[in-house]
Parts: structure tokens; C-alpha cells; sequence
């Protein structure tokens, strides 16, 4: 069909491991997020990890992993920047609460809901076996994932005598 | 291409929320001036002026004969045409050469000497004062005790735990859209008492050019609509019938008593 990237697996042809694991790495995402809420670092490194570990899998199971990683960046530094600014204010008194501050800390809410309803919408059409493209997000995670790459073939060579 | 378009919806959305959350009056709806009772803010009033007045907080009351009855001739103008208030308005000056303006529960209005100093006229006095007044008119005190403490500790009525409350109690930080009605009611008020609300605007504007650090000011410490506040006091437009009465008040003789 196109000779650059993979066929999109079509929802009958995804094995339920792959679902499983599709859904694992949206799931896995909360799961850090819960852990690592004051500190976003920590669940920015749980997503690397759980990336790293399935992208060999299948391009589905290495796609929704990619995705998810990347979907979390902007709210992780949302976040990053939300405890930043709180500390400066409570700990060291050198930014004011203001309304910005507010505003911000309202507009960073909305963003992790947000972040999570497609998450979970994303896990559950991952379970189904079904792909889910977020904004922004999707396309690139499409891009990394279904591109075919020449393979490198390793040559085993008589040694220089 | 698609890529760059995403990134600018989100950041576009994301800077939309922030901005319009940013402008959201989050102040509390309770109609505090309802439920309390005008002697329970009597009470309170009282206990406020105990703690945060008599007690030289904020400088001493300025005593002289002049300034008193140069200040009820200010209050009297503007009470006469609010004759259904229910507040019997005191105002003192206070003996601090810091810039700042406030009111207490009950109608006590209290001004610093160091922002009379800064007026030129009487007319900006008696603007600033129908401000606070405005803010004692719409209660504005009571509900943002009700909102910084809870209703049950204003109205448990303790005289201990009041007294640490008002204690830890900075000066009173009204709500932007608290501030916006207190300068209705003075703008009206102004216009019926003959006096032009562009008062309002030019104390507003030498207060605002002071320092960085305004905030402190209670009348324009609801940044950042200053400038449109101003702009509103000097684009207030009169009723045709509108005959402006100067204050008739000796200001420098004032200013020195104050001093």
C-alpha cells in the first residue's frame, strides 16, 4: 500500500497481547502520574522507561507507547512549571499570588483533565485494538512508529591478517 | 506544516484558558450583608477598630477640631444624598506618612496623612471617601471577612479568637469586581453631590505613579484594571442638568492640619 511506512494494523489483526499492552501504556501513565505528582520527573522517566521496553514490540504497541509519551510532555512541564511557581510563592516568597497565577494554576487543571479523558479514551480504543490519533501527537507517534527502516544487517567479516 | 499548526492550536487554547481564567472574579457569592445583622458589624466594627486603630497599628488618630469638622462637612455632603444608608460614617486621619486609604466594618473610614498629602483638592478627599463608602454601601467588608474566615467565626461573636483573627488580618483586599462597584457607587454619588468623578481619576493617577510596589494601596491595588478604572472616572459622562459645587473647604489650611 505505501512503501515507506507499515499497514495500519486493522482492529482483527492486533493480538490481545499488543491490545493489552497499547492500553498498558496509557494506564501505565496514570499510575506515574499518581506517583510522581510532585515531582512530574518521575512519571516523565516512568513513560521513557515503559517506551523504551515495548517499542520493539509490534509498530501498534510502539505507537501507542510513543504517543502516550509524547501526550503527557506539555502537561509534565505544565506541571513542572505549576510547582516551580508554587514553591517561589509559599517557600520563598520571592513571586507574589496573583492572577496569573491563578489563571494558570486553572489553565493547568483544565490540561491534565483534558490530558486524562483522552488518555482514557485512547486506552480503551488501544484495548479494541482500534488506532486513536491525539492532536499533534498522533501524527508524529504514526510517523516514528509505522515508518519502515532499512534494516542493518550485520556482516560478519574474516579478520584482517 | 501539520505539525506547526498543532502546536499553535494547543499553545493558542492553552494561553486562551490561562488569560481568560486570569480575569475570572473568584470572589464569594454569599450576600454577607443579609445575613449579618447591622449591630453584629457594629460589633464587629468595634472590635476592629479596637485592634487595628486604637491600638496605633497604623499611626495615631490625627486630633484636631479643624479636620473633624472639615471631614463631617465631607461626609455630610455625600450622606445627603444617601439619606437611607444605614451607616453613621466616621472618618479619621491617621498619623502615618505612608500612602494609603482604607475602611473598617461600619462606616469607619480611615485615611493616612501621606495621601491627603498627595491631593490637591478636596474634591479628591471626598472622591476617595465615597469609594469607601461605596465598599461599606455594598458590604464589601462583611462578606470578605465571611470569605477569609468563615461565617461561624465572624458570627460566633468570640471576642478572644475575633481579636487573634483581626490580629493576623492585613488591610482588607477587595475583589475586582468589588472594586468596580465601590467606584460605581462613588461616581453616582459624586454626580449627585456636584462634584465631578474625574476627581476620582486624578487621585487614582498620582497614587498609581507612585511606586512599583502600589499594591499596598487599597483603592488600586486591583491591578491590573487601574488604568481602565481611571479611564472610566474621566470619561464618566454628567448628567446635562449637572452643576458642579466646589468643596468648600480651606484645603491648604487642611493639609496643614493633617501634617
Amino acid at each position: 500500500m505505501n512503501e515507506t511506512y507499515y499497514d495500519v494494523p486493522q482492529p482483527n489483526e492486533v493480538g490481545k497481547r499488543d491490545r493489552e499492552d497499547g492500553m498498558g501504556a496509557y494506564l501505565m501513565m496514570f499510575a506515574s502520574t499518581a506517583i510522581g505528582l510532585p515531582l512530574p520527573i518521575i512519571n516523565s522517566l516512568a513513560a521513557i522507561i515503559y517506551y523504551f521496553t515495548n517499542r520493539k514490540k509490534s509498530p501498534y504497541v510502539h505507537f501507542h507507547s510513543l504517543q502516550s509519551l509524547l501526550s503527557q510532555i506539555p502537561t509534565s512541564i505544565l506541571n513542572a512549571v505549576l510547582i516551580f511557581w508554587s514553591v517561589r510563592i509559599w517557600f520563598m516568597e520571592s513571586l507574589s499570588y496573583n492572577d496569573y497565577f491563578k489563571g494558570y494554576l486553572i489553565a493547568t487543571i483544565v490540561a491534565n483533565v483534558i490530558y486524562f479523558i483522552f488518555s482514557l479514551i485512547a486506552a480503551m480504543r488501544a484495548y479494541k485494538g482500534r488506532m486513536y490519533y491525539m492532536i499533534l501527537f498522533g501524527p508524529i507517534a504514526y510517523n516514528v512508529a509505522f515508518r519502515k527502516r532499512a534494516e542493518k544487517q550485520f556482516v560478519n567479516k574474516p579478520p584482517t591478517l | 506544516m501539520r505539525i506547526a499548526r498543532d502546536i499553535i492550536i494547543l499553545l493558542l487554547v492553552f494561553g486562551a484558558v490561562w488569560f481568560g481564567a486570569s480575569f475570572i472574579d473568584w470572589s464569594p457569592t454569599i450576600d454577607a450583608g443579609n445575613i449579618i445583622s447591622t449591630e453584629k458589624e457594629e460589633e464587629l466594627g468595634d472590635l476592629l477598630f479596637e485592634h487595628q486603630i486604637k491600638s496605633g497599628m497604623h499611626g495615631a488618630i490625627i486630633e484636631s477640631k479643624f479636620v473633624d469638622s472639615a471631614l463631617n462637612q465631607l461626609v455630610s455632603r455625600l450622606q445627603e444624598i444617601n439619606p437611607s444608608s444605614e451607616y453613621n460614617y466616621e472618618v479619621y486621619v491617621l498619623d502615618n506618612s505612608e500612602v494609603n486609604a482604607f475602611t473598617l466594618p461600619a462606616g469607619r473610614i480611615c485615611f493616612y496623612k501621606g495621601i491627603i498629602e498627595k491631593m490637591d483638592y478636596p474634591e479628591e478627599l471626598l472622591a476617595v471617601l465615597a469609594h469607601e463608602m461605596g465598599h461599606n454601601e455594598e458590604h464589601h467588608i462583611l462578606k470578605r471577612l465571611v470569605a477569609n474566615f468563615g461565617l461561624s467565626v465572624i458570627m460566633g461573636g468570640d471576642e478572644v479568637i475575633l481579636g487573634e483573627v483581626f490580629k493576623s488580618l492585613g488591610l482588607m483586599r477587595f475583589a475586582r469586581s468589588q472594586e468596580r462597584e465601590a467606584d460605581t457607587y462613588a461616581f453616582s454619588s459624586l454626580e449627585k453631590a456636584n462634584v465631578h468623578p474625574k476627581y476620582f481619576g486624578t487621585i487614582m493617577s498620582k497614587l498609581n505613579t507612585l511606586s512599583e510596589d502600589n499594591d499596598l494601596i487599597e483603592i488600586i491595588n486591583s491591578h491590573p484594571n487601574t488604568k481602565e478604572r481611571m479611564k472610566k472616572a474621566f470619561q464618566y459622562k454628567v448628567k446635562k442638568s449637572f452643576e458642579a459645587k466646589k468643596v468648600d473647604l480651606d484645603w491648604r489650611k487642611f493639609k496643614e492640619a493633617v501634617q
